[in-house]
């Protein structure tokens, strides 16, 4: 096992190479550089150069990969913005937490919902309740999630005032029980809308999946499908 | 000494969660029993229902940002966002006052030498940076000079910069520097007034570039600096050492809300204090009564620019005939309701210098269209003007991003059919039209200019900023002019200056360069809790933060 999964790691490398070059490629290919976002009337042209010299942009482009590249291999590091200036991996880090907050919650909150709701539909597969779960996971399926964001806003918010429609908290500190409330509070709307455009999809996606490795267990018509469900 | 002073209890400053949140969410749940943990999660719930209070604390302050600032050193970053948050945090050498006149901040006073080529600014004393440390002549010298060093990646170092040559700055004692001009510049000080001074012994021999200063600011301005989460909030307190008085609101809130729609019900709701708003929103919050309503003038015009070196629009009757033939009035009070004025000269109305006495062309087809047959355009069968077989048609190149760019453009290629003249639409990129923006690249565009009270309309319509490098893209070229703002923006004294820029614009609005569109209001909602404003004007409501109050 643990060969296999180191033999899996190396075989993973030049895939992530190869995705860094790609990527480089396609964003440094595309019309434009860093530069042009702060173009205006007022900026001149000769400013855009002197600057576009001092982050490197005039060197071709596989020299500025290798440098990159170097940069990462030999001391960890990822670059640096060219537009502001910090370091990648910092601006990188200090999303993450939100990002685990908010997408963790509502990957959690949709499993919980979906696997049962999988379960139950596979098991009584054809019945009454397998028929309205697999309504409401297509419904659930079927609506764009800005939409239900913006409908979220409109009631939660603006008609009914119960919950924040902007930030990931108050922004002030207060008691450690006040905070963790505060944040529940500002993520209750928007983890309500990604957990009703995801959990459609993965009930299905249980369901279909306990249909065919209950069919490859059970092969005979008398077998009790709860009990190698769970067996 | 000074740095030993005991430390004003800021309640948000003295914060003991560092902890990332979720983790120690995870300590409090680990620590009790499965069933107590559901019950705590479940209390945790219900409280945030309950705590449904969406507006900002008494003492708090809740600003809109449009967007996250790029960096928060104001020697770097001029872009909006950058700009509102270092204003609060920083200080200048000298400042605008709510009328546009140049009043000290750092700068107590300051005389030019008679040459007009050496200014000698005395420093206020007694003003020290948010650690503490005081405040001297080093730090302006080391601000501008590094601003204008060439790896400081500025896109601005124009601003000190006079007639090619940047300016050279020293400091003979610490509550004194000099500036040495090559030549005598009147909108200098106007410049100094955007720059705002940063600490030399915080970034002194470090790249200013990468610096970790650039996200945790230290300054001389009325708020401190607390925190910034990316794309979120930056939070200020309030400096209690400020040298024109503590102020009097704690704490400043800046919500990063990009989306027009989400401030709009960000303020409707109280999440945050006050917000910009648009002509369409207007008539709606003056109707509900429950915000306290300001519009003012900004120091902006918009224009639609014909590049003067095609032959197509040499002739001072076909752009006099376009003029007439698109109305202006119908097209403000369409796209803007209540946000506009049609523009007839290119100084607009905030500026002290604008007049209105200049020649303007009403709405009028008959009119047009008789300028067009004197200069020799018939209309063909199909309606449409020629010369020698050659039909009068251009493309109008407009920014997608700009709403009333786009509205207009239609408004004028609708007019302009009537009259019988083809014009294409293409709508663009803004970084792209700006760059298109080049004698001989283009026909004709629809662009807005932003300028201030002291602005050096040389860089717009001087004969020698035509070409690449320059901003005279139209290809503008009128000796008279020309001699006017050479002589303009190297006096010092205000009446010539006056007397100067109106025969300025009496001369552009004859030559009609341009098609001059409208000039544009902004208009603010703030809620009534907030007071302190300064008056409304191009200079915003916020311009003295220290003498903002909230109303319990």
């Amino acid at each position: 096992m643990n060969r296999y999964i180191i033999s899996r790691m190396v075989q993973f490398l030049p895939l992530l190479l190869l995705i860094t070059i790609f990527s480089y490629a396609l964003i440094r290919l595309a019309p434009g550089d860093p530069t042009t976002f702060f173009i205006s009337p007022k900026v001149r042209p000769e400013e855009r150069q002197r600057i576009r010299e001092n982050l490197g942009l005039n060197r071709p482009l596989p020299i500025q990969y290798a440098i990159w590249l170097k940069n990462l291999i030999t001391r960890g590091n990822l670059g640096y913005s060219m537009i502001n200036g910090r370091p990648v991996s910092e601006t990188i880090l200090e999303r993450l937490p939100y990002t685990v907050a908010l997408m963790g919650t509502a990957y959690l909150l949709a499993l919980l919902i979906a696997i049962p709701m999988g379960i139950m539909g596979a098991v009584r597969r054809g019945g009454g309740l397998d028929f309205s779960f697999t309504i409401a996971a297509f419904v659930g399926i079927s609506i764009p999630s800005f939409w239900l964001g913006l409908v979220a806003i409109y009631l939660l918010t603006l008609k009914w005032g119960l919950l924040p429609s902007v930030g990931m908290g108050s922004g002030v500190s207060g008691s450690l029980f006040s905070q963790i409330a505060d944040a529940a509070h500002h993520l209750i709307a928007p983890v309500l809308v990604l957990v009703i455009a995801s959990f459609g999809f993965w009930s299905r996606y249980v369901r279909g999946g306990l249909r065919s490795s209950c069919l490859q267990k059970c092969p005979a018509p008398s077998c009790e499908p709860a009990g190698t469900l769970f067996a | 000494m000074e740095l030993t002073k005991v430390k004003p209890d800021f309640s948000i400053e003295s914060d003991p969660m560092r902890r990332p949140l979720l983790s120690r969410v995870c300590r409090v749940l680990l620590h009790l029993r499965p069933r107590r943990s559901v019950a705590l999660l479940v209390l945790i719930l219900s409280l945030a229902f309950v705590s449904c209070d969406l507006r900002p604390p008494r003492d708090v302050l809740a600003l809109a940002l449009l967007a996250d600032p790029i960096t928060l050193n104001p020697i770097l970053a001029f872009e909006g966002p950058s700009q509102t948050v270092n204003s609060f945090i920083f200080s200048t050498l000298v400042r605008f006052n709510e009328k546009g006149e140049i009043v000290g901040d750092l700068a107590k006073s300051w005389d030019p030498s008679p040459d007009g080529k050496r200014w000698t600014f005395h420093l206020r004393e007694g003003a020290s940076w948010h650690d503490g440390h005081p405040f001297a002549a080093d730090d302006v010298v080391f601000t501008y000079e590094t601003m204008l060093h060439p790896t400081t990646n500025c896109y601005n170092r124009g601003l000190l910069q006079v007639a090619g040559k940047e300016v050279e700055f020293s400091s003979p004692d610490p509550h004194t520097v000099t500036a040495v001009l090559q030549a005598p510049f009147a909108p200098f000080l106007a410049n100094l007034a955007v720059i705002g001074i940063v600490p030399k012994h915080l970034l002194e021999g470090q790249d200013v570039n990468r610096s970790s200063f650039n996200a945790s600011p230290i300054g001389t301005g009325p708020f401190r600096f607390v925190r910034w989460r990316a794309s979120d909030h930056i939070l200020l307190s309030w400096n209690p050492d400020y040298y024109n008085g503590a102020p009097r609101v704690k704490s400043i809130l800046f919500r990063i809300v990009p989306e027009g729609e989400a401030r709009m019900i960000a303020l409707e709701t109280g999440q945050i204090d006050s917000g910009a708003i648009s002509a369409k929103d207007y008539p709606r919050l003056a109707q509900n009564g429950r915000f306290q309503l300001f519009s003012w003038f900004d120091y902006i015009y918009y224009f639609m620019a014909f590049d003067l070196s095609n032959p197509l629009f040499e002739d001072i009757r076909v752009r006099r005939a376009m003029a007439h033939a698109v109305d202006r009035k119908h097209i403000v009070e369409t796209v803007l309701p209540g946000m506009g004025r049609v523009a007839n000269g290119p100084i607009p109305p905030a500026s002290e210098y604008h007049t209105e006495d200049v020649e303007t062309y009403p709405y009028d087809p008959t009119e047009a269209s008789r300028l067009l047959s004197e200069a020799g355009w018939t209309r063909n069968r199909h309606g449409y003007l020629e010369r020698g077989g050659e039909p009068f048609s251009f493309t109008l190149l407009f920014s997608q991003s700009a709403a009333p760019c786009e509205k207009a453009a239609v408004f004028i290629q609708s007019y302009l059919r009537n009259i019988g003249i083809r014009v294409k639409l293409r709508g663009m990129d803004f970084s792209v039209l700006v760059k298109t923006a080049n004698p001989g690249d283009f026909q004709a565009l629809i662009l807005d200019w932003i300028e201030g009270p002291e602005f050096d309309y040389y860089t717009e319509w001087d004969s020698s900023q035509i070409g690449k490098e320059g901003m005279n893209f139209m290809a503008y070229r009128n000796p008279r002019t020309d001699a006017l703002l050479r002589k303009a923006r190297t006096t010092l004294r205000k009446d010539v200056r006056l007397a100067l820029y109106r025969d300025f614009q009496r001369q552009v609005a004859t030559d009609a360069p341009y098609l001059f569109l409208w000039y544009q209001k902004s208009a603010v909602a703030v809620s009534p809790r907030v007071r302190g404003l300064a008056p409304p004007g191009p200079w915003g409501l916020f311009l003295y933060p220290e003498r903002l109050e909230l109303r319990p």
